[in-house]
């Protein structure tokens, strides 16, 4: 599946009372999804973001993970999303887990966290844009936010506490996209490059445009162009695990931004991530995961690039 | 007798071995080999460190000859201590070098093979090759074989005179790999509607690669179908996984849209007259007689009922053959 930040769905953050009417009882949209909450042996909870639906089952000495997909939601692409619940243990898919955690005695508290993608997206505008020279340009890219699942233990006092008496133990069960990005390589021929997923843009260049949707990031990708000739691009690798994830006051999701200069000719660009939440969201905003990798400085990195050649002459 | 005979020998040999000067020579000897032991060993292992950036074979290769040729050296060495003279036996060496140089061409064929391998790496252990019809695993490149496993868990032992010959395909080298499928589509089908079911099975599947994009290619008018190459790129690891699901995913894609896949199909022509064939129902029960369909013609007269295929075909094709009226004898 290709991800496409061109759906139609609402914006986010309708209220209650519009998520009542325009779905189901049982999947409200909410903007917000991620938190934690406490499921005694025997429970389970449940997590609705996009497509993906999760659901964690606590047993006395495991955890099992199951994710249900919603093949039909790629027809209505529908910004829904429910926030991590307890639910019916016996409510569980009869397919095999994707995960199963064994513990001597299982942890009780689990956390559903927003991350960011494991690897950098290749943005394709669908067409191809031109940024004129000495020009500087934000292009808004979306993409699919990682779900991540954490369980640890919790000291009646309310913190998340080791078994040892330590401080606090947690474990990374899974991560798994809301939506599964296509594979896409990066690089200049076949030979060399490095595998990315895919994602196409419109090309948004302002804010008003962007959808906001429970299950989409948003990076603000800021391209200077300062070299003497015109840059005229079909694709641009966006370092995503270098971002952090961020919320702002209504809940939609964002990365600090990211700057590529272009100083001189060709698809080589200096790249120089923003160390503070993204300036084109105003209100406060919380962070809500760390990046997966730093990178200190720039650094020049083949970041614009034309199509290859799909019979392999490339 | 002989127990004297023997008695004299054992105290010959230690009178002999007793002697101060060959006891220090031997004594020389022993320390020498246990030297060479030692420094080949440890020149081994000095080379294994020492070529750590390199592959697992050319670290193997060449501190096996050290540690060989160290211990060689110092076995010459021990030798001459207890007196040996080299002189007669490299004059010897000569005639023996000829006639192991004759029985021993094959192997040594494959030793300088080995080492052109080694030093071209045109193979290593890990890859996945495909040699004379055999693909599998490299599991090591010796001095004179390379040895792979198969997917199906056998060992095969390729001499490296082979392998230097052969024509070597590396399926895992390159990180991608693009993989082809050959499909059919009936002459009915709406061709524009293939090409768009085609192109959206690929673009569905997220182990398929957005770049290099698919690529659809018209492979010409087969015989019972129109038939098309749907080249998809990969992940070299992903080879297999993306075969059948893209298979499996077409199929299912062709069945939703109304694409008939077809088998292959003949058209009988029959001649130059219609090729009569008349439906017959089996006797129910009671004699063949009275249902007047039996297949089985009278003994004396024209076939019952319908008579058999065979039969009818004779007779259909009896005016052709004399001639007679036909379409195309009119």
């Amino acid at each position: 599946m290709l991800a496409h930040d061109d759906a139609t769905g609402p914006t986010h953050d309708p209220g209650p009372t519009d998520a009542a009417s325009a779905h189901a009882p049982t999947e409200p949209l909410e903007s917000i999804w991620w938190g934690g909450v406490d499921v005694p042996p025997g429970g389970a909870a449940s997590v609705r973001v996009g497509p993906a639906r999760i659901l964690a089952q606590r047993r006395s000495h495991e955890w099992r993970v199951y994710v249900e997909r919603d093949d039909e939601w790629g027809e209505t692409r529908e910004a829904r999303a429910r926030r991590i619940a307890r639910a019916d243990a016996d409510d569980m898919p009869s397919g095999t887990p994707v995960l199963r955690a064994s513990f001597a005695d299982s942890p009780g508290h689990i956390v559903v966290g927003a991350a960011q993608a494991d690897r950098p997206v290749v943005v394709r505008p669908e067409s191809p844009l031109a940024i004129q020279s000495g020009e500087t340009v934000t292009l808004f890219v979306s993409t699919p936010v990682w779900i991540a699942l954490t369980i640890s233990r919790r000291r009646p006092g309310g913190k998340a506490k080791a078994k040892g008496g330590g401080e606090s133990e947690s474990l990374r069960l899974l991560e798994v996209p809301s939506e599964r990005p296509t594979d896409t390589w990066f690089g200049p021929n076949t030979r060399t490059g490095e595998l990315c997923y895919a994602t196409r843009t419109s090309g948004r260049l302002d804010l008003a445009d962007v959808p906001q949707r429970p299950h989409r990031i948003v990076t603000p990708v800021r391209i200077e162009n300062k070299a003497g000739d015109a840059l005229e691009f079909q694709r641009v690798q966006v370092p995503l695990p270098l971002l952090a994830v961020y919320r702002d006051a209504g809940g939609a999701l964002w990365t600090n931004g990211v700057t590529l200069t272009r100083d001189s000719g060709g698809d080589l660009a200096a790249v120089r991530v923003d160390g503070s939440p993204p300036r084109t969201v105003a209100g406060g905003v919380e962070r809500l995961s760390e990046p997966r990798s730093v990178v200190t400085g720039s650094a020049m990195v083949r970041a614009f690039g034309r199509l290859l050649r799909g019979d392999g002459m490339a | 007798m002989n127990g004297v005979e023997n008695g004299d020998s054992i105290s010959a040999l230690l009178s002999w071995l007793i002697d101060p000067a060959r006891l220090g020579a031997l004594f020389r000897a022993v320390l020498l080999l246990t030297a060479g032991v030692v420094l080949a060993r440890g020149a081994r292992y000095a080379i294994k460190r020492g070529l750590g950036g390199f592959p697992v074979q050319q670290q193997q290769l060449f501190a096996r000859f050290a540690y060989y040729a160290v211990l060689g050296l110092f076995s010459v060495s021990a030798m001459r201590q207890l007196g040996f003279d080299f002189a007669v036996v490299l004059g010897a060496a000569g005639i023996v070098t000829v006639a192991i140089g004759f029985a021993s061409q094959t192997s040594a064929s494959n030793l300088i093979s080995g080492l052109f391998l080694v030093m071209e790496k045109a193979v290593q252990a890990g890859d996945i090759v495909t040699v004379d019809g055999v693909t599998g695993e490299v599991l090591t490149v010796d001095l004179l074989s390379t040895k792979l496993r198969t997917f199906d868990n056998l060992q095969v032992r390729i001499p490296n005179e082979t392998m230097v010959k052969a024509r070597i395909t590396t399926l895992n080298r390159f990180p991608l790999r693009r993989i082809d499928l050959t499909v059919g589509v009936a002459y009915e089908s709406d061709l524009e509607l293939v090409q768009k079911t085609l192109f959206e099975v690929a673009q569905r599947n997220p182990l398929v690669l957005d770049e290099p994009a698919p690529l659809l290619i018209s492979q010409g008018f087969g015989d019972s179908s129109i038939d098309y190459l749907l080249a998809v790129w990969g992940k070299s690891e992903n080879f297999l996984t993306v075969r059948n699901s893209v298979t499996r995913e077409i199929k299912e894609a062709f069945d939703a849209a109304g694409i008939e896949i077809p088998f292959p199909q003949r058209t009988l022509q029959p001649g130059t007259t219609p090729l009569e064939i008349r439906l017959l129902r089996a006797p129910t029960g009671g004699s063949a007689g009275a249902s007047g369909t039996s297949p089985e013609p009278a003994p004396d007269g024209p076939p019952n009922g319908g008579g058999t295929i065979s039969e009818r075909q004779a007779d259909a094709a009896a005016p052709r053959s004399t001639g007679g009226a036909g379409p195309s004898g009119a």
